[in-house]
């Protein structure tokens, strides 16, 4: 096991990411029910994100820490999650999507601090570098079709329930977000099929759940190409297949330094 | 300098006195001349539409303007015959005159807050009172100012961005469902009046394919081809549902047209895409049941109703922001009012050190040959260096005093002690030539 020198100031750096990620998603719940809040809960996570990123490069780079490690992989999702959905709110007007993302960076970050900072010896190396970067990046593009489903699920409730007010006006039009939903389910399948090659050819073993995963994208994927899914019942899928992908990224940071 | 707004709104006034003081475009020409000739005002604008008559007056003299607007609009009266006006005005001055013109500009003072026709209509009375010659500086930065606040209230806040009309509702529920319309077809079962008003709010957002069915095929036609569409036979309709994303039914059968069996084999067809189905007609036309069928969004015509009564309710807490714009907004247009009365002394003021500054420099650089560029402008910038550190006391003060009640004493002082209005020549005496400059040194 290498790395583990701990570094002073970073863990207050996490701490204040994962507080700012709290604020931002109260925030943004506040924003999606109706009370302007926009602008905190963009610059909160913006903060967050910079806090998070800033924590991670100082303890690296000045902590001499092995970025392999399952905490620094689950930092490294939150914060490009949490980017990922800053760029989608300025340039997307996918600003509803925070009342759904945000809590998740919130979970992970909490999460994070549960786990070993060290990472196993083994866990060194080009191919390693690649897994970990390819399904941190996919994982963040789930998160997004996540958040787009979810919002179609929370927008059809309000346009079956006639709730003009809240949500109606601030979530986006039905169809665009299930394309939205589409796009980065194809965009997180790309990823994790680079992710879980690179997986592959090092341990089997921790392999399985991501391929469990994989299959799972794919199958949905395939079936919205073949019509069968789509709407609702895409919308659905899209939030357990999440949620199952989610339970297996923290089973395999949990499992980390064992495999 | 002041400014003042008279008139009468429909908050104020029933249309039997609106129309006594109604002005149309044809004549405003007229009316706007002989407003601008009475005594007091110097600058005039009028603001004539269906819900206000609005008498926008500039002049120096605060008790002569009101009294020459409040005789120029019962003269208005007066000349149609009509009883006096006087118990239906309102009456705003300087920054509240700036406050009321921006609200109405930006649609806050309108029957439906938010709507934006009136901006075009302030635009157009700015414009007429230009063309007439009748605007001066203050009109001109009242209505500046008025309109650029009204677009920023447009551009910041949502006050207009929901609809306000059941066909216009329609298509809300149709954009948030189906985003872009564009690639949407929609059909349209019924060619009264509301159908048809539906069927235009759809084809002005660009609906990408409008059907018509209609009992009276030609009706059909002719409502399709007023709106670029297709024309269908009521019996037809059937048929055609599966192929199209919007349903908007307003005819006048007595019974269920479209039952939830019919809707419910359309929308099994799509595989998951939504099926939007508005029914406007009362008795219904769309058996209730199919709105809970999946992938349907089935609407009526009270639903549309409660549409637009959010969508109000959401312009009302808009126009709380709108309020807050308008605030800042007129407390700008009161500084620069203020600033109107000193400034004219300030550049006088200005015009005549820098003359004098020039006329010495020019002087003592005749008598100095001998000096070298470098020097010379050493010694040019020492004089302004001189004079504007003399002149920014009184231009300091001067501006904190604008708008307050030393302020015409101070600017009369100023002017007298540094001459700077010209003598007014005697009866046939001839005008004097300017004072020689280098008297000041």
């Amino acid at each position: 096991v290498t790395g583990v020198t701990p570094v002073p100031g970073d863990q207050v750096l996490f701490a204040a990411a994962g507080l700012l990620y709290g604020g931002s998603a109260v925030a943004y719940v506040a924003d999606l029910y109706g009370t302007p809040a926009r602008a905190w809960g963009w610059g909160t996570a913006a903060a967050g994100a910079l806090a998070e990123t800033a924590a991670m490069a100082w303890s690296v780079f000045a902590g001499g820490r092995s970025p392999y490690g399952a905490f620094f992989t689950m930092h490294f999702f939150t914060s490009l999650l949490v980017a990922n959905f800053l760029i989608a709110d300025a340039f997307l007007g996918l600003r509803a999507a925070g009342a759904l993302l945000l809590p998740v960076a919130c979970a992970a970050v909490a999460f994070a601090a549960v786990l070993p900072a060290a990472a196993p010896a083994a866990w060194q190396g080009a191919w390693v570098s690649t897994h970990v970067t390819a399904a941190a990046a996919s994982y963040a593009a789930f998160a997004l079709a996540f958040a787009a489903s979810g919002l179609y699920l929370v927008q059809e409730r309000a346009l079956q329930r006639r709730a003009f007010e809240g949500p109606y006006r601030r979530v986006p039009p039905l169809c665009w977000l299930d394309r939205a939903a589409q796009g980065c389910s194809a965009c997180g399948f790309a990823l994790l099929t680079v992710a879980l090659g690179t997986a592959a050819a090092h341990h089997r073993w921790a392999a399985l759940g991501t391929a469990a995963v994989w299959a799972a994208y794919g199958a949905m994927l395939w079936a919205r190409a073949q019509g069968r899914v789509r709407g609702h019942a895409a919308a659905r899928l899209s939030v357990w297949t999440f949620t199952g992908a989610v339970l297996n990224l923290f089973a395999v940071a949990l499992l980390w330094n064992a495999v | 300098l002041h400014v003042l707004v008279l008139g009468c709104s429909h908050k104020t006034a029933p249309v039997d006195v609106r129309e006594r003081i109604a002005v149309g475009p044809a004549e405003l020409p007229a009316v706007l001349r002989a407003l601008h000739d009475a005594d007091g005002c110097d600058e005039v604008a009028l603001l004539s539409t269906c819900n206000r008559t609005e008498l926008y007056a500039a002049g120096p003299h605060r008790e002569a303007l009101v009294a020459a607007a409040q005789g120029a609009l019962e003269r208005l009266a007066a000349a149609r015959g009509a009883q006096p006006v006087a118990a239906y005005l309102y009456r705003h001055e300087q920054a509240d005159a700036a406050a009321h013109l921006m609200r109405v500009a930006a649609g806050l003072d309108a029957l439906v807050v938010g709507e934006t026709q009136v901006l075009g209509q302030v635009r157009e009375a700015y414009r007429a009172a230009q063309q007439a010659g009748t605007v001066g500086k203050a009109l001109h930065g009242l209505f500046e100012r008025a309109l650029a606040a009204a677009r920023r209230i447009h551009r910041e806040t949502e006050i207009d961005r929901h609809a306000t009309s059941v066909s216009a509702a329609a298509v809300e529920l149709a954009r948030k469902i189906f985003g872009d319309l564009g690639r949407r077809r929609a059909l349209v079962v019924g060619a009264g009046e509301t159908a048809e008003l539906v069927a235009l709010n759809l084809r002005q957002s660009a609906i990408g394919d409008l059907v018509v069915a209609n009992r009276t095929l030609d009706r059909a036609r002719a409502l399709a081809e007023r709106l670029g569409g297709r024309a269908l036979p009521l019996e037809d309709v059937q048929a055609a549902l599966p192929d199209v994303d919007i349903v908007i039914s307003s005819t006048g059968s007595s019974g269920h047209l479209l039952s939830a069996r019919v809707i419910g084999a359309a929308a099994a067809s799509r595989r998951g895409e939504p099926l939007l189905v508005v029914d406007i007609a009362v008795p219904r036309d769309v058996e209730p049941a199919a709105g809970r069928l999946p992938g349907v969004f089935l609407y009526n015509v009270d639903d549309l109703r409660e549409v637009v009564a959010a969508n109000l309710r959401a312009r009302a807490r808009q126009a709380q922001r709108a309020e807050r714009i308008v605030l800042q907004e007129a407390a700008a247009f009161g500084d620069w009012m203020m600033s109107l009365d000193v400034v004219p002394t300030i550049c006088a003021l200005r015009e005549k050190v820098e003359a004098i500054r020039q006329a010495e420099l020019a002087r003592t650089l005749a008598r100095l040959p001998e000096l070298d560029e470098r020097q010379r402008r050493l010694i040019e910038a020492m004089s302004t260096a001189i004079t504007q550190k003399i002149l920014n006391d009184p231009t300091l003060r001067l501006k904190e005093l604008a708008g307050g009640p030393g302020a015409a004493d101070a600017v009369a002082a100023l002017r007298e002690l540094f001459r700077l209005d010209p003598p007014v020549p005697e009866a046939g005496e001839p005008l004097p030539a300017p004072a020689p400059q280098a008297q000041a040194g």
